[in-house]
């Protein structure tokens, strides 16, 4: 963005006090503001769970972090996270591998591209809840339904994002490549894969944020144990508690994963390409 | 562009198909009738329900197409499926659309202002932004369950729910419409004193609807989500009822239809809606990425820019 500018001592030097104490008073506004939009987020909450719908309906904050502690001090916590977890990465890794190979279908053939289009198209367009509970149909309550509801409803933000990745692949240096007498296997290595992983990876990244949600969700209809099936039992049990306390914990680390993790992923898979911003333009 | 595929000493290898295909993409003319896009598309769709058939034979659960044929006919016409149990078809589509009309008329405003208000102000921004993305990352959900508790079986609940889901939807792409309008224009505006009337008609709402129709379609997306869940678990007539009612009788034919009813209203709506509305506001701008356009060049249409005029042309 235009506003971060270049620092450099002789930049600083030329700017005068008075821009100096603006910008400094300009960030310990935003910072102000920052923590009176938290301070106004929990003092709702408060006024809500206190004064507008008491315990029962919503409970105060303190006493569902108190219970989300609880929650993971319990010996059966484990299982049911890595239940969902792994339910959650089986889907997953199995979306890669399948939007991978549909990725390179899309890239090089026509035909095969228009075919999946309509595929991808529909499988956008249904709504999450379409795919919790035709996952309850079909397989009943089960681990399967999450597993293949969260790698459906990955595939096509990854394939997308692989077709695009390989279609975009700077064709000036392939033809390089060629014109200096590198190998097939050579250019495939160390040119295609280079900058289709990325977009892989960029593609997993936005298909990891709809893919949590949808095994959360299929948890709640077709499941028997799992973080989903304990909000919903705690849910039918009238235990707010518990119910907020299992989604924060969830939600929680669901975020930590995708905007901790995966984007440092992501910016160590684009390290090599540093400053060049469109290269593939 | 340079067409690298014509050169004629490349070796016919896969980087030389790759460069082909993407050159091809952009001058595509239909072939036979086997690439054709519409017979593709009727491919598709005979392929999902060839499958369905096949799942059908083999699992009790899953009824076929000639079941849920006649339950959605006996429910349209409103007659019996046996006994007492009679069906049902406006009464739920209808109060579902009513609560959504209302909780979408709502919770759109409402999103749209936020995101002004976060886009242009940093004191806004630094108030209201951690919140929204909060309210976001919630599953719908939990919105759903939580409306439930607080209103019990009546309406304001789904609309709640919708509203909730709705808003930081719109907000946050709003927000992020704002921030994305070219700041020179913006001190063009400026230093031509550009009045302030004009100037917010022109630029920042020129330039944040597109973002602010794909936040919509997505909320709209997400809005009929949360309807349906609340209605599932807690309501006494809607769409998301009748499917959990036929549910708990093990009706599954009846249950399947409400699901495909369900999938087919919300892609009506985005189809003959939304899309045409969203389409309209990206006339003049770059298309979203994920949008899944129809036209051929879907893969290209970022990447490639003589790719996007050309299908410019073409509509």
């Amino acid at each position: 963005m235009s506003d971060l500018s270049i620092v450099t001592p002789d930049s600083v030097a030329q700017l005068s006090d008075r821009e100096i104490r603006r910008s400094i008073r300009r960030r310990w506004v935003t910072r102000t503001s920052i923590l009176l939009g938290w301070g106004a987020f929990i003092g709702i909450w408060y006024i809500l769970s206190d004064i507008v719908f008491r315990d029962p309906r919503l409970p105060s904050l303190h006493l569902v972090l108190q219970r989300a502690g609880r929650i993971i001090a319990t010996p059966g916590f484990g299982s049911d996270l890595g239940n969902s977890v792994l339910r959650l990465l089986g889907g997953f890794l199995l979306a890669l591998v399948i939007s991978s190979v549909l990725g390179l279908l899309i890239a090089y053939s026509d035909w095969w591209r228009n075919l999946l289009q309509g595929f991808l198209q529909l499988i956008v367009s249904i709504p999450t809840i379409g795919y919790a509970v035709l996952a309850l149909v079909l397989f009943g309550i089960s681990p399967i339904g999450p597993v293949l509801t969260t790698m459906l409803v990955s595939i096509p933000y990854i394939t997308l994002n692989v077709a695009q990745g390989i279609a975009g692949v700077d064709r000036r240096l392939i033809v390089m490549s060629e014109a200096f007498g590198r190998t097939r296997k050579q250019i495939a290595r160390d040119v295609l894969l280079p900058s289709s992983l990325l977009s892989l990876l960029s593609g997993a990244r936005l298909a990891f944020a709809v893919a949590w949600r949808m095994e959360l969700l299929s948890e709640i209809f077709a499941s028997s144990q799992g973080v989903g099936f304990q909000i919903r039992s705690s849910f039918e049990r009238y235990d707010t508690q518990a119910m907020l306390a299992w989604t924060v914990i969830f939600v929680a680390l669901m975020l930590i994963f995708e905007h901790l993790v995966l984007r440092q992923i992501d910016r160590w898979a684009s390290h090599w390409r540093s400053a060049e911003p469109s290269a593939t333009r | 562009m340079t067409d690298f595929s014509s050169l004629p000493h490349l070796p016919d290898s896969l980087t030389d198909t790759a460069a082909r295909s993407v050159q091809k993409t952009q001058t595509a003319k239909p072939g036979g009738l086997f690439s054709r896009p519409w017979f593709l598309r009727l491919l598709a769709i005979a392929i999902i329900i060839i499958v369905w058939q096949l799942v059908a034979l083999t699992n009790i659960r899953v009824p076929n197409i000639a079941e849920v044929i006649r339950f959605l006919i006996i429910e349209i016409s409103e007659g019996t499926h046996g006994g007492t149990f009679k069906g049902l078809f406006w009464s739920p589509i209808g109060n579902s659309f009513m609560r959504y009309a209302i909780g979408m008329a709502i919770g759109v405003p409402i999103g749209f202002a936020l995101g002004i208000l976060i886009g242009t102000s940093t004191y806004a921004r630094g108030l209201l932004n951690d919140t929204t993305l909060v309210l976001l990352a919630l599953p719908s959900v939990v919105w759903a369950f939580l409306s439930t508790l607080w209103f019990g079986l009546t309406s304001e609940g789904p609309i709640l729910a919708v509203v909730l889901t709705a808003a930081p939807f719109v907000a946050v792409s709003v927000s992020a419409g704002v921030r994305n309008i070219d700041r020179s224009l913006i001190e063009m505006c400026a230093s031509y004193r550009v009045p302030l009337l004009r100037r917010t008609q022109h630029l920042i709402l020129g330039g944040t609807l597109p973002s602010a129709i794909t936040g919509t379609r997505l909320a709209f997306m997400a809005g009929w989500n949360s309807l349906i869940i609340v209605e599932w678990f807690g309501a006494t007539s809607g769409v998301g009822w009748r499917a959990r009612t036929l549910y708990n009788f093990q009706d599954y034919p009846g249950f399947t239809t409400w699901i495909l009813l369900f999938i087919l209203l919300i892609m009506i709506l985005d189809r003959f809606l939304l899309r045409p509305v969203e389409r309209r506001a990206f006339r003049w701008n770059e298309p979203p990425m994920l949008t899944f356009a129809e036209t051929d060049d879907d893969s290209n249409a970022s990447t490639n820019n003589s790719g996007k005029r050309l299908r410019k042309r073409q509509d």
